[in-house]
């Protein structure tokens, strides 16, 4: 049977460029154009996949995202984003929405994300045969919020190839989880160190780096500014 | 012969990836109708104007992005994906930005193929140098006009 995916985008040109290039991949595709849609339409069918636009008038897709936890639904959700909005990642990826679309983006792009997150289902654990099924299996926990396993894993792939960033980028995503921020940067700097063209741990990095800048900031102000002086 | 080279080795790189990722700088009559056109045969379109009505020119069923902003903005390229674009087309009404966004393209992000609207014919060699490919409206219509006009001649 054929996958059923909802798209959901108040712009026109976006849901239509996601329908055609959908469609010739033969997945059965649906449309809402704004949040409250979107939430109706979830109620009443069972996608397996929900293409959700952030940014959007009304409800926006970090609010449908809220609701559809909420009533314990835990549908496939890929988030649209456009550049620059990366900060609510960390806050998406705690409800459970770890896949990330950037705009503009190109249909072979939507294609294979879209198949990363419908093969990423059959993966089993017994059944993990190379660097990608894991990487696969170990988001698969995070989406299950199964922390430890995930961290398991992503050590598994970091001995399997230790030259891609990837691995220790999601172990920083986890550390920020538990709110430990200095092995969360720890992490995000091996894997700028591995590659420093890797976008997410630069944008991971940059963000976790000014929170802890403005952190020291008021600090600075209240306490050790006599020492500092000094 | 380097020249022709580099050309062949531009589009074999493009043919290799089906596909296209096309940035369009400049949603005027050109930009948009070449938008349009582009979206039709299924490529990956981005359109770029600071003019927010501008892209009311696009056609109903023009399925790609569009960004609001000053393309001679490095962010704006940035927020285009420039990097990643394996085509780029200038096509503002003005020839000092479509060079300074040609010459961006290629020589900060090696975009494969960058083509340029120009319309004073006597700065076509500078692209030349550049390796950006020129469309000149204004060379193109005398063409035009030569031809009609001869061809009613010869009759």
């Amino acid at each position: 049977m054929s996958k059923k995916i909802l798209i959901v985008d108040d712009e026109k040109n976006i849901r239509m460029m996601l329908k055609h290039c959908l469609k010739e991949r033969k997945y059965n595709t649906d449309i809402a154009i704004n949040g409250d849609e979107a939430l109706n339409k979830i109620k009443e069918n069972n996608y397996d996949l929900v293409l959700l636009d952030i940014k959007m008038p009304g409800l926006s897709g970090m609010d449908v995202l809220k609701k559809v936890r909420e009533r314990g639904n835990n549908v496939n959700i890929i988030m649209m984003t456009a550049y620059g909005t990366i900060e609510r990642a960390v806050e998406a990826m705690k409800l459970n929405a770890i896949d990330f679309l950037s705009k503009p983006f190109t249909t072979d792009e939507i294609r294979s994300i879209v198949s990363d997150v419908f093969s990423r289902e059959e993966l089993i654990e017994e059944d993990l045969e190379n660097y990608k099924d894991i990487i696969e299996f170990s988001k698969k926990c995070i989406l299950n919020q199964q922390y430890d396993k995930a961290k398991e894993y992503l050590k598994k792939a970091i001995v399997m190839d230790e030259e891609s960033p990837e691995p220790y980028n999601l172990m920083g995503v986890l550390y920020e989880y538990e709110r430990d921020i200095d092995n969360a940067q720890k992490n995000y700097r091996i894997a700028l160190a591995i590659d420093p063209s890797y976008k997410p741990a630069d944008i991971n990095l940059e963000r976790t780096v000014q929170f802890n800048y403005s952190e020291k900031g008021i600090k600075l102000d209240e306490e050790s500014l006599d020492e500092d002086e000094k | 012969m380097k020249k022709v080279l580099t050309r062949m080795k531009s589009k074999m790189e493009i043919n290799k990836n089906n596909d296209e990722y096309i940035i369009i700088v400049g949603c005027g009559r050109l930009g948009s109708h070449l938008a349009n056109l582009l979206s039709k045969a299924r490529k990956s379109v981005v359109v770029i104007d600071k003019d927010e009505k501008a892209f009311n020119r696009l056609s109903d069923d023009f399925s790609g992005f569009t960004i609001e902003a000053d393309a001679i903005e490095i962010e704006t390229l940035k927020k285009a994906k420039i990097d990643k674009a394996d085509v780029i087309a200038a096509t503002t009404n003005d020839d000092n930005t479509n060079i300074m966004i040609a010459q961006i393209a290629k020589t900060i992000y090696g975009v494969p193929k960058v083509i340029a609207r120009l319309f004073e014919p006597s700065r076509e060699k500078v692209y030349e140098e550049l390796e950006v490919e020129t469309i000149c409206p204004t060379t193109l219509s005398a063409i035009e006009f030569k031809s009609i006009i001869l061809k009613e001649e010869g009759k």
